[in-house]
């Protein structure tokens, strides 16, 4: 029984929470290879470059590039992660019909689990990316993604009551070698409204 | 309020330099555009094999300036300098009030675009406009590809206002 403050006796039943044993399979299953909604180009790279005021050569001077040891123009490595993200078309399914363009990938399988056991809000908190080579301009960058790991138990967090996972991204280019290794961590916690509710507006 | 237009009269039938557009007609911009219009979500490889020509509203997207310069250029041209004259005067916010747009044949893929800018008119004295007092400028812009060819000529009606007059609901 709780006491005048709401507050529990230190050896009252542990109350009911995700059982780990749901999401264990997924964790540490990359999913398949998928392909790029777009080859690195030219004009992306100028205008991120344009957004980032990145003004190195190597990523907009034709000529300065093909002089350079790489022989031609580079696309910054931040970059690599933009062409993983998905079409406007395959976000609209997601966020307004709920259809995944990938369903049978380990993170959606893994959200799905944990929207049903009601952490149904999310939060992106964390993202590393390691490099392994340069990015270059008429790549096709093929990225395949999994989860590494998740808590086994809740944390109290600013966003309410929630658990930590992240996600393994790795990035190859059309030679099969490995450009990028990627972290994402996020945050899914028992929200007071559900997140897909909040992005239909 | 009102300014002394002469200066402005002057520029009147003056032409730019050539303009460079900062990349020729291209199939991810095609792309990127009939994905966001919800036209066409074919994969970037079919776009690649299939796509010769460009959608005429790009035009007006490849002809627009960088959004950042790290060696910003002053008002050189002579539309440039008649809309700075009118910002100077208190009209500082421009809106493009009128567009006609004429397309003369569809953009290749690669085609390298250029536009010049010249001074159709200006009102004589302040007109009202929805947005305010201010000046209307007319400026007619001609496109052109690499070989000299004109492929599109546009009117635009631009208006400078002082401030933009929101009209109160109730």
């Amino acid at each position: 029984m709780a006491n005048k403050f709401g507050v529990l006796p230190f050896n009252s039943p542990l109350e009911p929470t995700m059982d780990y044993a749901k999401i264990a399979p997924l964790i540490g299953v990359q999913s398949p290879r998928h392909l790029p909604h777009d080859r690195v180009t030219e004009v992306d790279v100028d205008r991120w470059c344009q957004v980032m005021r990145d003004t190195n050569p190597l990523y907009t001077d034709e000529e300065y590039a093909k002089k350079s040891p790489w022989g031609g123009l580079l696309a910054p490595s931040g970059m690599v992660h933009v062409f993983a993200l998905g079409t406007m078309k395959a976000a609209i399914d997601q966020f307004v019909h709920g259809k995944c363009e990938f369903p049978d990938d380990p993170n959606v399988k893994l959200n799905l689990v944990v929207e049903q056991e009601g952490y149904t809000g999310v939060m992106a908190t964390a993202q590393r990316q390691q490099h392994f080579r340069r990015l270059r301009v008429g790549d096709e960058i093929h990225w395949t993604l999994g989860i590494a790991r998740l808590s086994d138990y809740d944390h109290l967090t600013r966003q309410g009551v929630g658990r930590k996972y992240q996600m393994l991204y790795q990035f190859y280019n059309q030679n099969d070698e490995l450009l990028c290794n990627q972290s994402f961590d996020v945050l899914v916690y028992r929200a007071p409204m559900s997140t897909r509710r909040l992005y239909a507006g | 309020m009102t300014m002394d237009i002469s200066a402005v009269n002057g520029l009147v039938g003056q032409e730019s330099a050539r303009i460079p557009t900062r990349h020729p007609a291209n199939i991810p911009d095609i792309r990127h555009w009939c994905e966001v219009i919800r036209e066409d979500n074919r994969s970037y490889q079919l776009f690649e094999r299939d796509t010769v020509k460009a959608p005429p509203a790009l035009l007006m997207v490849w002809a627009m300036p960088a959004l950042w310069s790290a060696e910003p250029k002053g008002a050189t041209e002579p539309h440039e300098r008649a809309i700075r004259m009118l910002e100077d005067a208190g009209y500082g916010v421009g809106l493009t009030i009128a567009l006609e747009q004429k397309f003369l044949r569809p953009l290749k893929i690669g085609e390298r675009l250029s536009y010049q800018v010249r001074i159709a008119g200006v009102s004589q004295g302040e007109v009202v406009t929805a947005a305010g007092p201010g000046y209307e400028l007319e400026l007619h812009y001609t496109f052109r590809n690499q070989d000299g060819e004109v492929v599109s000529e546009q009117t635009c009606r631009r208006a400078q206002v002082a401030r933009l007059a929101v009209k109160k609901r109730h």
